[in-house]
């Protein structure tokens, strides 16, 4: 790999370290609470949710 | 290497790296639906349409993680470099492998006659405001046009026409696909399924891929120190009896280029550390038959002046070495592609 390569994967990777943890912390604290998320299963939400 | 065009140049390497990923897949995504299946309460026993559209949903996650944790451990530790040899073959299959799941995505709703839906999903504008909620479809389908790319440009055809920096950049689109594809599944199926068992396999799959990347970061950045120069601007690289013959050691010009210098018996021969294939590290391979062999794709040059053994036509750049107070040195000038620069120390 040439420097700039190098340089470039150094910086990508510290950046998206800290993308994914912190996009990943955020959607395991927003999750909604387990009994009003999982009362329609995904087809049933698809319809209710659906207008065409 | 460019002496001729020829679709797919197989060998036995190449059969066996593929029939043994084929076969892994295949059997990760049977033993998924199968003990799945038998985990499930009586009654609750998921059908064949959600079946299809995990398994080879995380399969493919799956793979995208492996695929992208194999750069850094080959190069943390040099056992792993035949994971990457055919690594491109790798990133076929995945997004094979991703676009049949969001091909059963698609066959899912066409059955529930939901199919608008979709459609709705993606185009609501007001949802992209949201985290949770965010259209995490349109998530999936951006990464998986990204893999269809990136797939679709793997052959070294491509490669030839797009020239090596853009192909590169190109392929490193991954890794922000790879951001995304966390995120596909973290504001998705992790939304509405609540067993810890898909935060805790994701976390620590991702979190293994980033934690390699940057330990294998932290590795380069050491080796980026400035050698030894002399006062008139020679870089020492050691005396004759501290280069393993075949081998190279690596030394950093001025600028923060690597060049490699490789032994091979009594010939010293430098060139760049850089492959002119895809940039590989080839002050990391051996000398076969007199040739430089980049450690990840196997392209070769000769260690006396850099050109690729006929009727290849690739070309290096060498630099100019000298035996000084029994150490070899090297000019950290480049020579033209292809000069012949190796000297003979007896």
């Amino acid at each position: 790999m040439k420097r700039g390569h190098r340089a470039a994967h150094r910086v990508i990777w510290i950046v998206l370290a800290l993308l994914i943890a912190a996009g990943f912390a955020m959607a395991l604290v927003k999750r909604k609470p387990q009994k009003k998320a999982s009362l329609a299963p995904l087809h049933e939400i698809a319809r209710l949710e659906y207008r065409p | 290497m460019s002496s001729g065009f020829q679709a797919v140049q197989w060998n036995r390497a190449k059969a066996v790296y593929d029939l043994v990923a084929l076969a892994l897949t295949g059997g990760y995504i049977y033993a998924f639906t199968y003990f799945t299946r038998a985990a499930a309460p009586a009654g609750k026993v998921p059908a064949w349409a959600d079946l299809r559209i995990s398994a080879f949903g995380t399969a493919a996650f799956l793979l995208i993680s492996i695929i992208l944790a194999i750069g850094p451990l080959a190069r943390l530790d040099k056992r792993f470099l035949p994971l990457l040899y055919n690594r491109r073959h790798l990133g076929v299959l995945a997004f094979v492998v991703a676009a049949i799941h969001g091909y059963s995505v698609l066959d899912w709703f066409m059955i529930r006659g939901s199919v608008p839906w979709i459609w709705h999903e993606i185009t609501n504008a007001k949802d992209y405001a949201r985290f949770v909620g965010f259209p995490m479809k349109a998530i999936g389908l951006f990464c998986l046009i990204v893999f269809f790319v990136m797939a679709s440009t793997s052959h070294d055809y491509w490669q030839k026409v797009l020239s090596a920096p853009v192909w590169k950049a190109i392929h490193m689109a991954i890794y922000f696909a790879y951001a995304l594809l966390v995120m596909h599944v973290a504001l998705g199926l992790m939304q509405r399924d609540y067993s810890p068992v898909i935060p805790v396999s994701l976390g620590l799959l991702a979190g293994a891929v980033v934690v390699l990347h940057i330990a294998a970061a932290v590795k380069e950045r050491r080796r980026d120190k400035p050698d030894t120069m002399t006062a008139d601007g020679w870089i020492v690289a050691g005396p004759p009896n501290l280069f393993a013959d075949k081998r190279a050691r690596i030394v950093n010009a001025p600028g923060g280029e690597r060049i490699a210098v490789f032994r091979d018996g009594d010939t010293f021969g430098a060139v760049t550390n850089v492959c002119a294939h895809q940039n590989g590290p080839l002050g990391e391979g051996e000398v076969v038959d007199g040739c430089i062999t980049c450690p990840w794709h196997g392209w070769q040059y000769r260690v006396t002046d850099g050109c690729s053994p006929p009727p290849f036509q690739e070309k290096l750049a060498t630099y100019r070495l000298r035996l000084q107070e029994g150490a070899i040195e090297v000019h950290p000038e480049p020579q033209p592609p292809g000069t012949l620069t190796a000297i003979r120390i007896a």
